[in-house]
């Protein structure tokens, strides 16, 4: 799951947008189930905020944007949950 | 400000009135107070607000170590010429700004003295004559901020970064697409083959019909003048098209997505009896059994195209990633002298995707201008998908490719093709 944040972050910096948001369509998919079975103990209502913050981002073309919060908003929280390092 | 302006002058005169004569954006922020400040412009950042030095580092990557000549598109705030420059093997660094607004507001509240001093640095702004050259980097939120000028090579970087990607998802096609040739091959051998239409209908005129939203404003037009036209309809346009009265000489189908079912469910069978049906083998074979006139099928060739024929050889028709382009090749093929567009719309004008009456028809999330556009044939910006993007360009160069042959286009709402003349709304001539 981290793995298709990083990679969605990556390909956005790069201007891949449609890699970019194909890698962040399918890291929400895996996100909901984690959170619906408890398996991710984030601040819900901090991670919600970036994600909205994300996606209103995406919806003006803000790619850089979108993937700060990603990579500075989102994967702080779930790396902290997950206790899953950045290599 | 002044030390740029000086430099600016003395090493690219005249370019620095270029840039602050441009019309600056609507809204300015910067530099903000960010842990690494950047510019907003229009809702866009041009860099990260969090760690400007490690994007740059990223987006420079893309030119390869050891390039002696690289080119930059889009100034942003400066970040990936100064990683660019730090490379002792590098010679010459073109820096293509894109938008000269963003770039003005760059160059007066950030420092940027330390690069554009350097002698291997060449500076311009993007024209409409600009070609992509390589190896490049590029600073994605200049793609968005891009003036018209810029819009072809903004087009050339869009499509160049998007094509790993798009070869990625073709490649992971490669074996369904492989198995619905297989599945379909009875019917490829027991149908026709498209050639047998080539050079029948010398110095025609044909109406391609494709089912963008501007289709509606054409329906009358077509009507009155259906006994003069043979008219290709792409599987999509076919219901709308019945649904006024118009049957078609000829259909066209090439998608081999389960979602093409709807392109042919509950057709009038009397009606269609004696229409052709021109396919890619790749089609999905209850489309093809839906159909309940006659099937030509056709091998497709063009960039990006799988051609997965299994040792069938059928008449070629050109494809670059949409059915359009093979209607708008076979009437080339077929003779015509004039090829008059409708529904061609490449973008969503009035922010829905297809015409009324089309099966697959919607309206598009975000009916706001979005981060991908191209000019209309009012001079406007619509929104975009950067794969129609692609189609446009693909279907600019066929036409170039093709100068004995007349392109028109209805529907000023949809987007302008280069080489393609307008046809006045009323009239029957082409307008400027």
């Amino acid at each position: 799951m981290i793995r298709l944040l990083d990679e969605a972050v990556l390909r956005l910096r790069l201007g891949q947008e449609g890699a970019g948001f194909d890698a962040l369509a399918r890291f929400i998919d895996a996100l909901v189930p984690e959170l619906d079975a408890g398996r991710v103990p984030v601040d819900a209502s901090r991670l919600a905020a970036a994600l909205r913050e994300a996606l209103s981002a995406q919806e003006r073309g803000d790619v850089l944007w979108v993937a700060d919060m990603l990579e500075h908003e989102v994967r702080p929280l779930l790396a902290t949950a997950t206790e899953d390092p950045r290599r | 400000m002044a030390d740029h302006r000086d430099i600016f002058d003395r090493r690219w005169p005249g370019l620095w009135e270029t840039l602050a004569s441009a019309r600056p954006p609507r809204t300015v922020d910067g530099p903000t107070a960010t842990p690494s400040p950047t510019l907003v412009l229009d809702g866009i950042h041009v860099t990260s607000g969090t760690d400007r030095a490690a994007e740059a580092r990223l987006q420079a990557s893309a030119v390869p170590p050891g390039s002696r000549r690289a080119w930059v598109y889009g100034l942003a705030l400066g970040d990936i010429p100064r990683v660019l420059l730090s490379r002792p093997e590098l010679e010459q660094l073109d820096v293509v700004i894109l938008s000269p607004a963003a770039a003005f507001q760059s160059l007066t509240r950030f420092d940027h003295r330390d690069w554009i001093e350097d002698g291997r640095v060449e500076v311009s702004v993007a024209n409409v004559e600009s070609r992509l050259c390589t190896p490049f980097a590029v600073a994605p939120a200049c793609l968005k901020l891009a003036a018209p000028e810029a819009l072809r090579l903004r087009d050339a970087v869009m499509l160049a970064l998007a094509a790993p990607y798009q070869l990625e998802h073709l490649a992971g096609l490669a074996k369904v697409l492989e198995a619905r040739v297989a599945a379909n091959r009875p019917l490829i051998e027991a149908d026709g083959d498209v050639a047998s239409l080539f050079g029948s209908r010398i110095g025609s005129r044909a109406a391609v019909v494709a089912a963008g939203p501007t289709l509606a404003s054409s329906f009358d037009w077509l009507s009155r003048h259906r006994a003069d036209l043979t008219v290709i309809a792409v599987s999509t346009a076919v219901l709308p098209l019945l649904d006024h009265d118009i049957e078609p000489d000829l259909a066209v189908v090439v998608d081999h997505r389960p979602g093409a079912r709807r392109h042919v469910a509950g057709l009038d069978a009397e009606r269609l009896a004696g229409t052709p049906l021109v396919y890619a083998p790749t089609v999905d074979p209850e489309v093809l059994r839906a159909w309940p006139g006659p099937r030509l099928a056709a091998s497709l060739s063009g960039k990006g195209v799988s051609r997965h024929l299994g040792g069938l050889r059928r008449g070629e028709l050109f494809c670059s990633g949409t059915v359009t382009h093979v209607a708008v090749d076979l009437a080339v093929r077929l003779g015509a002298a004039e090829v008059v567009l409708l529904g061609v719309d490449l973008c969503y004008p009035g922010a829905f995707t297809h015409v009324p009456g089309a099966a697959p028809r919607r309206e598009r999330v975000g009916g706001a201008l979005g981060s991908v556009w191209v000019v209309n044939g009012h001079g406007a910006r619509v929104t975009t998908e950067t794969n129609m993007v692609g189609y446009l360009r693909d279907l600019e160069e066929y036409v170039a490719r093709h100068p004995g042959v007349r392109f028109v286009k209805r529907g000023r709402d949809g987007a302008a093709i280069e080489g393609v003349e307008w046809l006045d709304e009323d009239g029957d001539d082409p307008t400027p």
